[in-house]
């Protein structure tokens, strides 16, 4: 471990050097979890509460920021885990969430290549203890060619469904149930590679996604039978990214 | 005064003695004393007879020019109530270079009849230097009784100390044996000198090694006058300071009449010699702005303390090649001198931290603290001399902001966002603006002056840089560097055996830390595990200012100034530096 923490520092003095032309990667979540990166070369930074494990090879910033209230009246804002790298490699980053609790997430990351050039993409999602979800960072010379893509898995859709339930984005039960009973489906036409079917019931799953929130936006909002703005975005983005593999 | 020899004669014994030349010379006084030719020898029939004095000499005369009379027969008992009465002055009419002598006469009227002894003082430039007697019997007759006496006179003489073995060498602190001074004669001396003649002894040279004592030790100081024989009562004591070599040397002159003899002492050390010096600077390091005392001290090649005279005079300089970073001060005679060199320090003084370096010069921000050589050599002589060093940091000194002061404490913090789902829209930067009051002070101090509303203003409105943004009510740290080269590091987390002394180099270098630490006081009414996890994370960010003698010393901008010690840890920091061409 000693010998991880005297590279992070000499790390940090290199990072100092080319700050000038503002490159940077700056990737800050809040909720229940930590996360862990991999740069380009391998290099891991971050926190892995499946195993306990600390990464400190790219510079030891991984960490918490967080701010006190000075008033007694108003409570200070949750605490933010931050990592921010003023030497980002071009290629692909690895982002891996980890939940240490079960909670709504979201994960802002900043790209900046340039002063006048940047961008601030925002991912959420829900997660619970020990459940993983993971990210591909693109970092390239320009912002057309920078990307942040959530990798779905065959589990992603069943995970953040259940996730979504639990955390009251969706409701009630027999919405749940029926939601879940689709995505059983789907999960069996996938085992069974059949995947024209397993592509219809996504279809099907997604219409109900849709039609549901139509119905919450709508002026005869049934408090029984609802989709969250967050359970919505989350869920769509499961299903396109199931489709994408199918 | 020793009369050599004398006789006797009755009156009309005209002998006329000559001596011949030997030494020393001599002025001899012949009683041809004529009275007149009255039968009655009484009083009044001698009335008005004359004496005459023969002044014979060997051809020793005072050839000054500034003496014309150096030889001169006064009568010191003419006036009323005596009974011999010399009437009018004794005259000479000249001195000879050579020759028997010359007769000088006087008119004398002698008034009693019992045997008087009558004198005459002989002097030398006016001072008196022996007296020669007659004697009048007026008992039977008028008889004058004469004889002859004879003044020595010297044309030199010899200074010495009456020690037979190491008449002229002494340890420091001891004294000589008593002065002899020896007379002799010679012919066609140019001046002439008698034992009575007033002799002055002189301490001419190392008079701070010692000085003249009397026959009971005690002080003379440096200059004596007297007689001769006063002169061989007197000592020369080695009391003053240890000679700065292994021995020095005391010269004592004797003098008298343009006559001089001297002598030389060598007075060895009985401490080794002076070598070097030491030069201690208090403290030994200081930040631009700041000054520290010299203390300097003679020493020995063993490196033992020596002592010299306080008056000895030593060279200060600041080491070549590091004259920007500062100047040497000190009162010199009273008058203040500032410079890269100071000529002329007593030693006393600058023994005594009587000087100064002042870094005044160049604040080398961003660089190392400078070892700066500061040096000190006896006078005009770089081979005696000695050097000491001071460490020269920069000096940062950021303002204090609070986050609370009424200037911006109302001033919303961050855009509009939520805070467990409530809006913060008037949350002023009196509660959350502790990472942003740091970053105003940090950038203040390295020259964008910035205060903690204006860079609140700048972080909202940005519109390029995403990296100077808010990040939520995240601060983003670049911003610092928005018109300065500075660098900044990331955010370094740090685990609780964090040791803050890997931060020092960084503050020597004027370089400025932000800290995330705990802050106690702002959760203390709070929920139990709200507490713990604030203690768990840190929850107050912090500006570490720079390390003195007492701890890291810290601007709070929640609370005031305060030592790091006073926090239990640090969690996370941010580092900022100013960015140096070619780094």
């Amino acid at each position: 471990m000693k010998t991880i923490i005297v590279f992070a520092a000499i790390i940090v003095c290199e990072m100092a050097v080319g700050q000038e032309d503002h490159k940077s990667i700056d990737i800050g979540a809040r909720g229940e979890v930590e996360f862990i990166l991999i740069d380009p070369s391998g290099r891991r930074e971050g926190i892995d509460p499946r195993s306990g494990l600390r990464f400190r090879e790219i510079n030891n910033s991984y960490g918490v920021f967080s701010l006190d209230s000075e008033d007694p009246e108003i409570e200070a804002p949750p605490p933010v885990i931050e990592f921010i790298t003023y030497s980002p490699l071009r290629g692909e980053y690895a982002l891996t969430v980890v939940g240490v609790g079960r909670s709504q997430y979201s994960v802002a990351i900043t790209l900046a290549w340039a002063r006048a050039s940047g961008a601030v993409m925002k991912v959420e999602g829900v997660i619970d203890s020990l459940q993983a979800v993971k990210y591909v960072i693109r970092y390239d010379s320009t912002k057309t060619n920078s990307s942040v893509k959530k990798i779905v898995v065959e589990g992603s859709l069943r995970q953040d469904l259940d996730n979504c339930y639990k955390l009251t984005l969706l409701g009630a039960r027999q919405l749940y149930d029926d939601l879940s009973h689709r995505v059983d489906k789907y999960e069996e036409y996938v085992r069974e590679n059949e995947s024209s079917k397993a592509r219809l019931e996504l279809e099907k799953f997604s219409g109900k996604l849709d039609d549901v929130y139509a119905k919450t936006k709508g002026p005869s909002r049934d408090p029984n039978h609802f989709l969250s703005d967050t359970a919505y975005r989350i869920l769509k983005e499961d299903v396109q990214g199931l489709m994408k593999r199918e | 005064m020793g009369v050599p020899w004398l006789f006797r004669c009755t009156l009309f014994c005209s002998v006329f003695l000559i001596p011949v030349s030997s030494s020393p010379a001599q002025v001899v006084i012949r009683d041809t004393l004529r009275i007149g030719a009255g039968p009655d020898p009484n009083v009044s029939s001698v009335s008005n007879s004359t004496m005459t004095l023969v002044f014979a000499h060997n051809g020793i005369v005072d050839m000054s020019p500034s003496r014309s009379r150096a030889m001169v027969l006064r009568n010191r008992f003419c006036g009323g109530g005596t009974t011999v009465q010399v009437v009018g002055p004794v005259t000479v009419a000249s001195i000879p270079a050579r020759g028997p002598g010359v007769e000088a006469n006087m008119s004398c009227r002698i008034i009693g009849t019992s045997e008087l002894a009558r004198s005459f003082g002989f002097y030398l430039d006016g001072e008196l230097v022996d007296s020669l007697y007659f004697v009048t019997d007026c008992s039977v007759a008028c008889v004058f009784q004469g004889h002859i006496q004879s003044v020595p006179l010297y044309t030199s003489f010899a200074f010495g100390v009456d020690d037979p073995v190491h008449p002229f060498e002494l340890d420091h602190g001891q004294t000589t044996q008593k002065f002899t001074l020896s007379y002799s004669s010679v012919l066609c001396g140019s001046t002439v000198w008698h034992p009575n003649c007033a002799t002055t002894v002189r301490v001419i040279e190392g008079a701070e090694l010692g000085t003249l004592v009397g026959p009971d030790g005690s002080n003379v100081g440096d200059v004596f006058v007297g007689k001769a024989n006063d002169i061989k009562q007197l000592r020369f004591s080695a009391n003053g300071v240890q000679p700065t070599d292994e021995s020095g040397v005391a010269v004592v002159e004797v003098s008298s009449r343009g006559i001089t003899s001297r002598v030389t002492f060598e007075i060895r050390r009985t401490v080794p010699p002076l070598h070097h010096f030491r030069v201690l600077v208090d403290p030994d390091t200081i930040h631009h702005g700041s000054s520290a005392q010299l203390f300097v001290t003679a020493m020995d090649a063993q490196d033992r303390q020596v002592s010299i005279p306080d008056d000895a005079r030593l060279d200060l300089f600041v080491g070549t090649g590091f004259e920007q970073f500062g100047d040497l001060g000190a009162l010199n005679e009273g008058e203040p001198k500032v410079g890269d060199q100071l000529f002329g320090v007593r030693y006393d003084q600058a023994r005594s931290g009587g000087a100064v370096y002042l870094a005044n010069g160049e604040n080398h921000v961003g660089s190392d603290p400078v070892v700066v050589p500061l040096g000190a050599q006896i006078q005009g002589n770089p081979g005696v001399a000695g050097f000491g060093e001071v460490v020269v940091g920069c000096r940062i000194d950021p303002p204090h902001y609070k986050q609370g002061d009424p200037s911006w404490a109302n001033e919303h913090y961050d855009s509009a966002y939520s805070i467990n789902g409530k809006d913060t829209a008037t949350v002023g930067i009196k509660t959350l603006g502790c990472a942003l009051s740091c970053m105003a002070m940090a950038m203040t101090a390295f020259g964008d002056t910035v205060r903690p509303d204006e860079l609140n203003a700048f972080k909202k409105n940005e519109t390029t840089a995403v990296d100077f943004r808010f990040s939520g009510d995240r601060v983003r740290w670049r911003a610092m560097a928005r018109t300065r080269a500075l660098r900044i590091n990331e955010p370094v987390d740090v685990d609780s055996g964090f040791d803050p002394a890997e931060l020092d180099g960084l503050l020597a270098r004027c370089g400025l830390v932000i800290a995330r630490v705990f802050n106690s006081e702002s959760v203390k009414n709070k929920p139990k595990d709200t507490r713990e996890k604030a203690e768990k994370q840190g929850n107050h960010w912090v500006l570490i200012k720079g390390k003195s003698h007492s701890g890291y010393d810290i601007l709070d901008p929640g609370r005031g100034l305060r030592k790091l010690s006073e926090y239990s840890r640090i969690y996370r920091y941010v580092t900022i530096q100013e960015k140096k061409e070619g780094v």
